[in-house]
């Protein structure tokens, strides 16, 4: 068959397919940049490239491709140029613009794992998308006119959706519909490459082709939906991998200047006008929070990334659902030094120049605070459970895994403070009780003091809990955090201002009520405690109490800090201890960790709970098995038509014939008759007829096998001229062989119930010792035939107008020994055959 | 479908013909007739084995009657000197001068009967004949006339006074042929033969000496792929690699005249390229007798033919185009 190369049309609308995979593989980035900022650059980005290959690289009429030396850097080229005068173009001059498309191209990637999503739409960000997408759409566009191959092109563009994906899986949502249309685009680039040209074979194998596809995609389906459906584990997030350069807060710790702001208690640090909670409630602003402690100082984890307009809150808020509408924060800053900024909950935006810390929420400006300055943040507070709620609160579900930083304690803690915290604790049955207690506990028997110098290591703590029993919020704060620890409740530490109620008519601050404008003070400043509970998150406790000494309003740090909202959390919880004790019954013999306060039913429910998981484990396994099975059915069938295909349609004509004599060999063995590998052609005919004729497959096999035969022994063995296999008769010759092969594989598959269509691999579970006495039957059915072989029976249409007259069956039959060269091989018996096979 | 068998063709008939001729006489034989005649036109020389009344005589002389190309019979017996085979030197007393007198070996076909009974010295007073096709006597050569083509017997059971052929020797047999037992029809049909048939001396020639040299250099322009030479290399290397039981395999003589058997045996069935049948059916003639086996191959009566066809076994025939 003669194969033209494909039409212009077909050939356009190929690369028509290949921008728009390109495209959709790109859009997976959107999500990343959800501001719109691709929408006008990535379809440019899909559709310039394939243009440019194929003005530069498509076929001239009757010749080949231009090289790729040619197009490759051109439409590299391209990209700088494009990218240059379009994204980058703000960078300024020629040279500028290209040293920001080499950032992008270069530095892009890790970049954007350090920006919190969604990124900002910055042009070196926005060349990480635009890279891959162009990269894909030029690639595949190449591979479309150079290559035959059918779904090779396609690879670049799922590559790029993949990689788009792992980039965006910060971000809410799901790439489910880019998914959906690359694999229907990709089905029908599939369909627009098949060969137009074939016969019954190539209908039957295209369509086996499709039916694969789709039995792959079905099986890829549902692999993915039970693992993720069973939540065998989070996705792979790149920036599991990638650490972010932490920024030093020590130099400006704000525990540190905790006890400088409080010996000026009068001195205006900021002023924030809030709009959104009740003006008459004092709000928290929260400056940094420390999680790492040493036994001598605090220091904060944070990694602080630059954002984009918008933050995504950390998963612990994202899961509950939010209380309040968004808060407004206007801050002028009047004292504040460092570069923290204060803020109400958890930032929604950062203001320009301001980086954030996605798991804590804190804010760090780029530049040092200057007093005047202004920073606008929108935050949403954070998330308080209901009163009802409090009681079913675990906490420290992951103390089973003794690597929670939130639970670590340096070595030799002081004793008191565990006596403390047990002898505070002891009533409490819930986590949240026992916080509660704790905090109370602290409270109640220990003293405020202004004066008792700053210091949070475990000397200051034994000093303060032991014998002075006075100490500032940041020693009630670490002391709580500690003891917390200690229980096994996850805790930390938290700096941040208590800002009183707005001061309607305040002299001095020049501002209304209307505006709720809040003016913090040095006394407003405070250290306190923050546990974590499953499902809500970080709640604050506040166990610094109100002053002893009365110095009226200005006493600093006298202030709790407590909401309304937490006061009332904590009546909560302190009422229902006192109505726990009165049926003592309820309560728990040790004060158990968060991982045994399941209730009075826990005990009932492990077991269960562990036979369902058992149960659905062992579903889950053979849901794998089944989905691995198939998808390695399906691959195999798929890569058996593949090759198939590939021999079929091979470049040579030569080939093909070739192809097709290796086809009906394995269709041979498929149906039981192993061809020995020394076997030639006419061998292989002869063996293939006797075994045909002792399966009742009829003659037919052996006449299409003779047919195939002749063709591949003049395609192996006879000179490349005795047949014109660049012209019809080559063509000719490539199609008869498959033609053959195909009525040789169809009487073959009419014999008997071996399937003919599994693929090699799955074929025939074969006992070893069976296919040894096989083999050797088949060898010792070549031997014969070897000495039995007539001077071509087969070649009786090859040969010259003279017959030899030969008889037409085993004209050496009496021959045998001289023909075969095996003198005395009647004599010396078989028993020397097999002494031969046991030296072999 | 046609294959270009414009070159093939008249040598299948001529072929044909040698064949046909000789089988008037060698009754169901037919193999051993057509590798003997493969022999001939391949060049080569033929060594006939087998135990005695059994034709090998007949079929060397039926070949010689069959062409016109002059045949010599030498009987070897220990007291053969390596002159009586190669000629010498006479003084003429009416010339005063000396005078070359040619041996048997000059003539187209020369009959070896019984080789083995010769001693080694005369032995090998044929190697160089053989080989080279001159003969050299008192420092001069005398090239004898082509085709030249040594058809040697010996008999493998009888051994007593014999000397076997050292191996140098039986490396310059193209190839070595045993006839067998004929089949009781045969055999029947040889009886009746005797009544009606012919014998050797009612033989004609039905080829020239030039026609069959003619021939030969025709056969040469067979075409053997890539992946028959391939193939064939294979073959003989793997009688090398069998050290169990094969002590000095196969040399690249061997190879060629594999080669070139499989070539004349092609042009023979009108074939104008050689397939690996052609291999299949050559290998043993043309190899077995080029092997030493090992003492404990022997003793365990393993003989070079089994050794050749477990080779012919285990080397894949070509299913590959190889890239030229």
């Amino acid at each position: 068959m003669e194969e033209t190369p494909p039409g212009a049309a077909r050939r356009a609308g190929e690369l028509a397919f290949v921008a728009a995979l390109a495209l959709v593989g790109g859009s997976g980035f959107t999500r990343l940049f959800p501001a719109r900022d691709l929408w006008v650059p990535l379809p440019v980005a899909a559709v310039l490239p394939v243009v440019l290959v194929a003005l530069l690289g498509g076929p001239r009429r009757g010749r080949r491709p231009a090289p790729a030396v040619l197009t490759v850097p051109a439409w590299m080229v391209g990209f700088v140029v494009w990218t240059g005068y379009t994204v980058a173009a703000e960078a300024g001059g020629f040279l500028a613009r290209l040293e920001l498309v080499r950032a992008g191209v270069i530095d892009g990637w890790a970049r954007l794992l350090d920006v919190a999503a969604p990124a900002p739409a910055d042009p070196d960000l926005l060349i990480v998308a635009l890279a891959p997408t162009w990269l894909a759409a030029a690639i595949g566009a190449e591979l479309t006119i150079r290559t035959r191959a059918a779904l090779l092109p396609v690879l670049p563009a799922v590559v790029t959706l993949v990689a788009a994906t792992a980039l965006a899986l910060p971000v809410p949502g799901d790439n489910l519909p880019q998914t959906g249309v690359l694999v229907a685009l990709a089905a029908g680039y599939l369909v627009a490459r098949m060969p137009r040209s074939g016969g019954y074979g190539l209908v039957r194998s295209s369509a086996r082709g499709l039916v694969a596809i789709l039995a792959v995609l079905l099986v890829g389906v549902l692999a993915a939906v039970t693992v993720t459906g069973g939540r065998l584990g989070d996705p792979v997030d790149p920036r599991d991998h990638h650490s972010t350069t932490p920024v030093d807060v020590t130099e400006t710790s704000p525990l540190a200047a905790l006890s400088g702001w409080t010996a000026h208690p009068d001195d205006v640090l900021f002023r924030a006008a809030v709009t959104g909670p009740d003006p008459a409630a004092p709000v928290i602003f929260r400056l940094a929070v420390f999680d790492d402690y040493d036994g001598v100082s605090w220091r904060s984890t944070a990694r602080f990334v630059a954002a984009g307009a918008a933050i995504v809150p950390p998963a612990t808020a994202a899961a509950q659902p939010r209380q309040a509408t968004s808060v407004r924060q206007d801050i002028e800053v009047v004292g504040l030094g460092g570069n923290l900024l204060p803020a109400n909950g958890l930032p929604l935006s950062s203001p320009p120049g301001v980086r954030v810390d996605p798991g804590t929420g804190m804010l760090r400006s780029d530049l040092p605070l200057a007093a005047g300055s202004r920073f606008e943040i929108t935050s949403v507070p954070e998330p308080r459970p209901e009163p009802t709620q409090i009681a079913t609160l675990s906490a420290g579900a992951a103390a089973a895994d003794h690597n929670d930083p939130d639970l670590a304690v340096p070595a030799d803690p002081p004793s008191i403070l565990r006596s403390m915290a047990e002898l505070a604790t002891a009533r409490g049955r819930t986590p949240f009780e026992r916080a509660a207690l704790l905090g109370t506990y602290l409270s109640a028997n220990f003293v405020f003091d202004p004066e008792v110098p700053p210091g949070h290591a475990y000397g200051h703590i034994d000093h303060f809990l032991g014998h002075t029993r006075r100490g500032t919020s940041e020693q009630f704060a670490t002391a709580f955090v500690l003891a917390a620890r200690l229980l096994g409740l996850p805790a930390r530490l938290a700096v941040g201002f208590s800002a009183p109620a707005s001061a309607p008519a305040a002299p001095g601050d020049g501002a209304g009520a209307a505006d709720q404008t809040r003016t913090v003070h040095g006394s407003d400043s405070l250290a306190w405690a923050e546990v974590r509970f499953d499902g809500v998150g970080w709640l604050p406790f506040f166990p610094t109490p109100q002053s002893a000494e009365a110095r009226g309003a200005s006493v600093a740090g006298s202030n709790q800090g407590e909401t309304p909202e937490q006061a009332e959390l904590i009546e909560v919880a302190l009422r229902s201890v006192a109505a726990g004790e009165a049926t003592p019954a309820t309560k728990p013999a040790a004060p158990a960790t968060a991982g045994g306060d399941g209730g009075p039913d826990g005990g009932h429910s492990g077991p269960s709970a562990g036979t369902g998981a058992w149960c659905k484990n062992v579903v889950l396994g053979v849901l794998i098995l089944v989905a691995l099975a198939g998808l390695y059915l399906a691959v195999a069938l798929v890569a058996s038509g593949v090759r198939r295909r590939r021999l079929r349609f091979a470049a040579q004509r030569r080939e093909r014939v070739v192809g097709a004599w290796q086809c009906a060999l394995e269709a041979l063995a498929d149906a039981g008759c192993t061809v020995p590998a020394a076997a030639s052609p006419v061998q292989v005919v002869h063996l293939g007829g006797t075994f045909a004729a002792t399966a009742q497959a009829g003659p037919a096999v052996e006449a299409a096998l003779r047919g195939l035969a002749d063709l591949v022994t003049i395609a192996l063995f006879a000179p490349g001229t005795a047949l014109d296999w660049d012209g019809a008769a080559g063509a000719r010759a490539a199609e008869e062989a498959w033609r053959q092969l195909d009525r040789a594989e169809r009487a073959l598959r009419g014999r008997g119930p071996r399937g003919q269509n599994r693929p090699r691999g799955l074929r025939n579970p074969r006992n070893p010792e069976d296919l040894r006495t096989r083999r050797f039957r088949r060898l010792r059915q070549v031997r014969r035939l070897r000495r039995l072989l007539a001077p071509g029976t087969v070649w009786s249409r090859l040969r010259g107008p003279r017959d030899h007259g030969n008889p037409p069956d085993s004209p050496y039959g009496s021959a045998s020994s001289a023909a075969g060269g095996r003198p005395g091989a009647e004599a010396t018996g078989a028993a020397d055959r097999d002494s031969l096979a046991s030296v072999a | 479908m046609t294959v270009s068998t414009d070159r093939a063709i008249p040598f299948a008939i001529a072929f044909e013909d040698v064949v046909a001729n000789i089988e008037q006489v060698i009754r169901g034989k037919r193999a051993a007739v057509e590798l003997a005649t493969i022999c001939l036109f391949a060049q080569g020389h033929l060594l006939v084995e087998d135990v005695p009344g059994l034709g090998k005589t007949t079929l060397a002389r039926s070949l010689a009657a069959s062409v016109n190309a002059g045949c010599h019979r030498i009987q070897f017996t220990p007291d053969l000197l390596p002159a009586d085979i190669t000629g010498t030197n006479v003084f003429n007393q009416r010339t005063s001068e000396f005078r070359f007198r040619p041996g048997p070996v000059f003539a187209g076909v020369v009959i070896g009967d019984e080789i083995n009974r010769a001693s080694p010295k005369t032995q090998s007073a044929l190697l160089e004949v053989m080989e080279e096709r001159h003969v050299t006597a008192d420092g001069t050569r005398y090239p004898v006339p082509a085709p030249f083509m040594v058809i040697a017997t010996q008999n493998p059971v009888d051994m007593d006074g014999t000397y076997a052929l050292p191996e140098a020797q039986l490396d310059r047999f193209l190839m070595r042929l045993r006839i067998g037992y004929p089949t009781l029809d045969a055999e029947l049909e040889i009886l009746e033969g005797r009544q009606v048939g012919r014998r050797v001396e009612d033989l004609r020639p039905v080829l020239r000496a030039e026609d069959v040299v003619a021939h030969a250099e025709r056969t040469l322009g067979v075409h053997v792929a890539p992946e028959m030479r391939r193939y064939i290399v294979r073959v003989v290397a793997a009688t090398r690699s069998r050290r169990d039981v094969v002590r000095l395999g196969a040399s690249p003589r061997g190879s060629v005249a594999l080669l070139r058997a499989a070539q004349v045996r092609a042009a023979s069935t009108g074939r104008s390229f050689v397939t690996p049948d052609d291999v299949g059916v050559l290998a043993g003639p043309l190899l077995a007798h080029r092997l030493v086996l090992t003492p404990e191959a022997e003793l365990r009566r393993v003989t070079a033919e089994d050794v050749v066809a477990e080779v012919l076994d285990t080397v894949p025939s070509p299913r590959r185009l190889v890239a030229t």
